[in-house]
């Protein structure tokens, strides 16, 4: 199954697929491309919800956050190449 | 008149009952003969186990992972029956399995994943303007800027 980037910020989606994809019911992959975009997203949803001054440490809680989030999900997917989608 | 079931599980009683004022022989002979009926009409000895969907003994061992119940099953670590088609699991496996290291494992990752999960959650609806593309203040930038 390929989860695109949409879906990562949403637990209500993303805890089924991988509860499912840690006991052995599915496959989940991403590509590249999404590895880049969820990047992106995941650090802009971190850094949007801080109010005031955009301290060092803010960074580096939200790099920490980021961190956290991949080490969980490169448990569970598998990466290949980026496709066209007509290919 | 009474089921045989309830007719076995007296004379049942009744051995434990002789064993217990020290006349061994005749108690052994109650269980011979409620052994000799329930295999002439094919009664189990044992009561037929309660069965429950993969959802209810998820929530009886305090994880959310209905597919690692269904894993568990397949791996025989809980007593698994195919009911119509669908996965069931006894309930006493179930509880056997309650403190065991394994579920242990899966709470924690559970609990784990959830933290991460919560981190950058959105809800349920399509994702907040904040996420969109953004024209203006970056996170980044500070509040002073957006003032200029």
């Amino acid at each position: 199954m390929v989860v695109d980037a949409n879906v990562f910020p949403h637990r209500v989606w993303m805890e089924p697929l991988l509860l499912a994809a840690q006991a052995g019911h599915i496959r989940l992959v991403w590509s590249p491309s999404i590895i880049a975009e969820a990047t992106r997203v995941m650090m802009w949803i971190r850094l949007s919800r801080h109010v005031g001054p955009m301290a060092n440490a803010v960074k580096n809680d939200a790099f920490d956050f980021v961190r956290r989030w991949f080490q969980r999900m490169t448990e569970v997917f598998e990466v290949v190449d980026d496709r066209l989608p007509f290919e | 008149m009474p089921d045989l079931d309830s007719s076995l599980a007296q004379l049942d009683e009744l051995a434990d009952e002789l064993a217990q004022r020290g006349d061994v022989e005749l108690a052994k002979k109650a269980r011979a003969t409620a052994d000799d009926l329930r295999s002439a009409t094919g009664v189990s000895s044992q009561p037929a186990p309660e069965l429950i969907s993969p959802d209810d003994a998820a929530k009886l061992l305090g994880i959310r992972s209905s597919p690692m119940v269904m894993r568990w099953a397949r791996e025989k670590q809980l007593e698994g029956f195919n009911v119509g088609g669908r996965v069931k699991v006894s309930r006493v496996s179930v509880e056997r399995l309650l403190d065991s290291a394994i579920v242990a494992r899966q709470r924690e990752y559970e609990r784990d994943l959830a933290e991460v999960l919560d981190a950058f959650d959105v809800g349920d609806g399509p994702a907040p303007e904040s996420v969109l593309p953004h024209i203006g203040r970056a996170p980044w930038d500070s509040v002073d800027a957006r003032k200029l």
